[in-house]
């Protein structure tokens, strides 16, 4: 057996995810400190990843390559980049704080116009386009031509259920309710009967998100004992 | 210095920054202009998160220096270095780096998701357990019918579930709620992000 690195992986990996399977047994230090070890591993990767894709390009090499007398950038964009990061680098002492605010404010505008625009694009109008094409149309017509009227009304059915499943979801986090002096706030009927259906299709898509968390979890722990076993039988010499 | 002169500039950088990057969405032609912005901001995103990680090597710093168990800043500082270091030296996929990535950090994540097969089943029996109302039962029938149609138990397929009743419920009953809960949660962030957007909410510090 010869000691290489890939050997020596080997047996770092599967001490490392014994130490942390033992976590089922309980909490104990040696988990810890593999979770320690674990957090700074990924915070050195993340760092060095951030600094050679981002930092680099985007800012050093320009700033090397003006020094040079070969500019990559025009001037006024350098100077731009630079500002924000003197800015942002202010952010860390709390007396200059407030002059790194215009770094953070752009940070906060560009990224909530991506979040408007991806929530409108890519959730809102595509989800509201699947709702309303709940009730398949060329079915039933397919259905109700043909004579096949329990077919026809089931594709009815159904979709009335997926309509009435998103809207009493959607009614179940309303929570506006008309002031009724000193008495209690008191819901719309209509939203109320709404938001009482609502709550069992939110535990039923609950139900369906926790399984399928679940199934992958038990998908890992599955890994994890065949890989302990598969190097197991190398360290024994098994075929 | 008259430090609330900051606070309309901060605001109005937001304003006009998300401003062209919503409109580029819509009005062709604004491509370079919000490319520009959005570099700056990816560039602002990745020092963010240096300065966050350089916050965590001085609160663990401190903590060694201390004494406040030691032993675990002491692997964390370490550990980041090396990893900090070894992975700009070489580039994220040469073979050092790769074999700290494969053989420390992929079992490690792999396992505390095999952990989490545990956590999750004690979590809901903990729920049955302290909750009976109409919301965990229905959660539990629904999580029972799935589970039990969601692939062969013990070796051993029932029918009456994988092809019936698990599809039904998964895939049709659940789809609906999902849905709803996918437009509320997008309505929220549409709601947030246009609150920032016309200024109300400044979570700059402006």
């Amino acid at each position: 057996m010869v000691l290489d690195l890939d050997f020596i992986g080997l047996l770092v990996a599967a001490v490392l995810t014994l130490v942390v399977l033992s976590y089922a047994l309980g909490d104990h230090p040696i988990f810890r400190f593999v979770l320690y070890l674990f957090i700074g591993v990924s915070a050195g990767y993340a760092a060095a990843v951030a600094v050679q894709d981002v930092v680099f390009p985007q800012l050093v090499y320009p700033i090397l390559d003006e020094l040079n007398a070969a500019p990559s950038l025009d001037l006024a964009e350098l100077g731009v980049r630079v500002l924000l990061v003197v800015m942002l680098l202010a952010k860390l002492s709390p007396r200059t704080a407030r002059l790194g605010n215009p770094a953070t404010s752009l940070l906060a505008g560009v990224g909530a116009a991506l979040a408007v625009g991806g929530a409108a694009q890519g959730t809102i109008l595509p989800q509201i386009g699947s709702a309303a094409g709940s009730f398949d149309m060329a079915s039933f017509n397919l259905a109700w031509q043909g004579g096949y009227y329990l077919e026809a009304i089931e594709v009815i059915f159904n979709g009335i259920v997926l309509v009435l499943a998103t809207v009493s979801t959607l009614a179940y986090f309303h929570f506006g309710a008309v002031s009724r002096g000193k008495q209690e706030p008191l819901r719309n009927l209509l939203v109320d009967s709404l938001a009482w259906l609502g709550g069992f299709f939110i535990a039923i898509a609950l139900a369906a998100l926790f399984s399928g968390v679940l199934l992958a979890a038990l998908g890992a722990l599955v890994e994890r004992l065949d890989f302990l076993q598969r190097t197991l039988s190398l360290l024994l010499g098994a075929p | 210095m008259n430090w609330r002169v900051h606070t309309p500039v901060a605001a109005a950088v937001a304003i006009v920054s998300g401003g062209l990057v919503l409109a580029s969405l819509l009005i062709p032609g604004l491509d370079e202009a919000r490319n520009r912005v959005l570099n700056w901001a990816i560039l602002l995103a990745a020092l963010g998160l240096l300065l966050g990680l350089a916050n965590l090597f001085r609160v663990h710093w401190e903590k060694l220096r201390n004494r406040q168990n030691p032993a675990y800043s002491g692997v964390l500082i370490a550990a980041m270095l090396v990893t900090f270091a070894v992975t700009l030296w070489e580039g994220s996929r040469a073979e050092l780096p790769s074999w700290i990535f494969n053989n420390i950090q992929v079992p490690i994540e792999t396992s505390l998701m095999a952990v989490l097969a545990a956590s999750l089943t004690l979590a809901a029996a903990r729920m049955f357990q302290k909750r009976s109302d109409r919301i965990s039962l229905t959660f539990g029938i629904a999580l029972f019918i799935i589970l039990l149609g969601s692939g062969p138990l013990f070796g051993m397929e029932i029918p009456f579930f994988t092809r019936t009743l698990t599809p039904i419920v998964s895939g049709f009953l659940a789809a609906g709620a999902l849905r709803g809960l996918l437009i509320g949660v997008a309505l929220g962030t549409l709601l947030t992000g246009l609150r920032v957007l016309v200024g109300a909410d400044r979570p700059y510090g402006g």
